[in-house]
């Protein structure tokens, strides 16, 4: 007999776990199928001698090179940008980096104030409730008093530290007069129950078995609402099973490969920017043959990345960036807003990141690699240990040929299509890039660094999925609506990163869990919450 | 089949190849001094393909490890020209496995003072952090724009 259930979610990540706690938090029977299984925070590789070298191959956060089973491979031959993900009970929150902004009030109005992209159909003031429980959930680090942003309620754990580099960087800011402040992270600073302090070891990337830095694995999984749940692990959907404007189900293999069916009275989507639009294509029917939700064919277009670039700065002094969360220290906002004279709208945000252990270093992960050759040794220590680098997070604006499709030749292991990414930086991010690659450098110049390195393109840095089931007013160029909701299926949402419209420059997850914690609260029925005010 | 006999080329013609990519200097040793080819070989396939490399090795002339230094490194940036993927995927492999060696990773603790065990458990000292560093910020006026 075929299981049923009242809302099916599909993807245990930061959307999908935050939503189906949500759910069940407001007494909804439950049901989560994850493709991948549950990751011991205590098999972290930054426990062992090879952690470096894990961190390059088995734990890698390209999919198409840890190959691990619980993934599928994406096919980016035609992506200036590589996508960066994980599969798992945590999704890519296994992996983040956890730099926790939300996006500001002008980014879900950037049509009107800017003249690009497209306006929200909800706005930052809508989702601040829902900021703040998801705050409370994921445990946030940070001070109080950014003028970058309307105020927030108080940070009970203090902000990170800095760390030299930051240091150094935060009093050249200072000197220019350029905004700085100490990030918001995901990161515990002081014990709470089973979550220790961060003890500042540097590769959050690699999960933390301290708990410190969160993941919605050990945040949402382990809270009392969460065990109202069932959870199947290791169930990959290959498609929503749907009749003319209604989802039924889904069908998925399970962990030892069988098809299985399962009924749904709604299905709640949350696998990613990428895995959720993959699906929705994969599950084109005679009522629907472009693909699930798609009578807009929106479905898979406006993909969005940031791109990003790294400008580092390699100093006389120690800077001992291999201690310390990698990307969690200091951020600027000075040049994030749109200036005529500049040639380009919107603009980026400025994240100072922390440096690598001797493996990072010499093959410069984000960074450029140490030179081979002669000069090999007398590069790797010039920079081990001496670097801090500034990124330069750009302005995506939704663009329709940066897209995901399916891969006609490509195929995951139990034979379903996978995805592919066409994506191109536009000219304005480009612009945005070199405008703010002279930034940074300016700031590493003051800041006391000797030598300066640039990598215009970060092309590994797909680490946001973002625009590919856009939300909207209107049914004929969007996907669903504020609430997560298809236009095409009332019982059909979208929780993840695909609902953005744009993307400004920053992080994206807060923002992500904040509108599935309210699209919850919508599918249920509830009272929405409002801002205080 | 060794790695050898996989591609036709010496152990000498590897162990050369390593040297120029990591030469030895003053008491810091060179790539071939700490990586087994077996093992280099493999990874390199892993990130690479058989193809690739036999056609980047097929490059190199037979006397590449009696050629010196500059001469060597020219003819890899050359062969790198070609086929960049295979290059990259030989510093990959080269960089990963000699940066993870123990004795390697030793010699830095030494001249650096990191310490080259597991971040984890221990980590390093969490700093309070230090608010007065933000006596400049805090005075700045509102930096977001109000949509209504
Ligand atoms: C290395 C790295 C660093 C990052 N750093 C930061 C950071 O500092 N700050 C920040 O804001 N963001 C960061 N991100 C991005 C952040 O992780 C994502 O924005 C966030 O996790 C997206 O949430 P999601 O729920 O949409 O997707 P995910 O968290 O990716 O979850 C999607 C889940 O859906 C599952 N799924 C997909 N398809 C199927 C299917 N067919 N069947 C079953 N299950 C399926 C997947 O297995 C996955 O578990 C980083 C990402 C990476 C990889």
């Amino acid at each position: 007999m075929k299981s049923s259930c009242e809302f099916l979610v599909i993807g245990a990540g930061a959307a999908g776990s935050a939503a189906a706690w949500r759910l069940a938090q407001q007494g909804a029977n439950v049901t989560v199928l994850e493709q991948g299984g549950w990751v011991a925070p205590d098999s972290s590789p930054s426990l062992t001698f090879g952690w470096e070298r894990a961190r390059h191959r088995t734990h890698h956060p390209n999919p198409n090179i840890r190959k691990n089973s619980w993934d599928y491979p994406i096919d980016d031959s035609d992506s200036d940008i590589s996508p960066m993900l994980y599969n798992a009970v945590g999704g890519s929150t296994i992996h983040w980096g956890a730099h926790f902004p939300r996006l500001k009030p002008e980014d879900f109005r950037v049509k009107s104030l800017d003249g690009v992209g497209d306006d929200w159909p909800l706005s930052y003031f809508d989702l601040e409730p829902y900021f703040e429980i998801n705050d409370r959930m994921m445990g946030v680090a940070g001070h109080d008093g950014d003028p970058a942003y309307p105020s927030k309620p108080h940070r009970i754990m203090p902000a990170l530290p800095l760390g030299a580099g930051a240091e150094r960087i935060a009093a050249a800011y200072d000197r220019l007069n350029y905004h700085w402040w100490p990030v918001d992270a995901a990161i515990m600073t002081a014990d709470h129950g089973d979550r220790l302090a961060c003890n500042n070891c540097g590769p959050c990337d690699l999960g933390c078995p301290r708990k410190s830095r969160a993941s919605t694995d050990v945040t949402y999984w382990s809270d009392i609402h969460a065990s109202k749940i069932r959870l199947i692990t290791e169930a990959r959907v290959s498609r929503i099973l749907s009749t003319s404007g209604r989802v039924t189900g889904v069908t998925y293999f399970d962990a030892q490969g069988n098809p299985q069916e399962i009924q749904a009275e709604n299905v709640v989507l949350a696998g990613n920017g990428v895995g959720t639009a993959r699906l929705l294509l994969l599950s084109a029917a005679d009522w629907c043959p472009n693909g699930l939700a798609n009578s807009s064919d929106q479905v898979g277009r406006n993909l969005m990345f940031h791109p990003t670039a790294l400008v580092t700065g390699i100093f006389p002094e120690a800077m001992d960036g291999f201690m310390g969360p990698f990307a969690c220290s200091i951020y600027s906002q000075e040049f994030y807003e749109s200036n005529a004279d500049r040639g380009f709208v919107r603009g980026f945000q400025a994240q100072t990141i922390r440096s690598d252990g001797p493996l990072g270093s010499a093959l410069g992960t984000y960074t450029l690699p140490v030179a081979w050759g002669a000069g090999h040794h007398e590069d790797f220590y010039s920079q081990f240990g001496h670097t801090a680098s500034i990124t330069v997070t750009s302005e995506d604006l939704p663009e329709s040929h940066n897209r995901v499709t399916l891969s006609p030749t490509l195929k995951d292991r139990f034979g379903i299509a996978a995805p592919k990414i066409s994506y191109r930086v536009s000219e304005n991010a480009r612009k945005i890039l070199d405008f703010g690659i002279e930034v940074n450098r300016g700031v590493l110049k003051e800041a006391g660094a000797t030598d300066i390195r640039v990598v215009d393109l970060v092309t590994s840095a797909g680490f946001h999925l973002l625009g590919t089931a856009r939300m909207g007013s209107d049914p004929k160029t969007s996907v669903v609506n504020e609430f997560g909701q298809s236009h095409d299926c009332p019982n059909l949402y979208i929780v993840d990163g695909g609902v953005f419209v744009t993307v400004g420059a920053l992080n994206p997850t807060s923002t992500i869990q904040a509108i599935a914690l309210r699209a919850a609260d919508s599918m249920v029925g509830a009272q929405i919450l409002e801002s205080s005010r | 089949m060794t790695s050898h006999q996989l591609f036709g080329i010496t152990g000498t013609t590897w162990k050369a190849l390593l040297e120029t990519l990591i030469p030895a200097q003053e008491n810091l040793q060179s790539a071939a001094a700490v990586i087994s080819i077996d093992e280099l070989v493999g990874d390199v396939i892993a990130l690479s393909s058989e193809d690739i490399v036999r056609k980047f090795l097929g490059q190199l002339p037979e006397d590449f490890s009696s050629l010196d230094q500059s001469q060597r490194e020219s003819l890899l940036r050359q062969a790198g020209v070609l086929l960049p993927e295979c290059l990259n995927a030989l510093l990959n492999a080269t960089y990963t496995i000699y940066y993870s060696h123990p004795d390697i990773l030793r010699v830095i603790a030494e001249r650096t003072g990191y310490s080259p065990t597991p971040p984890q458990p221990n980590g390093y000292a969490l700093a309070p952090f230090d608010e007065r560093m933000l006596y400049k910020s805090i005075q700045r006026a509102p930096m977001w724009r109000d949509p209504h």
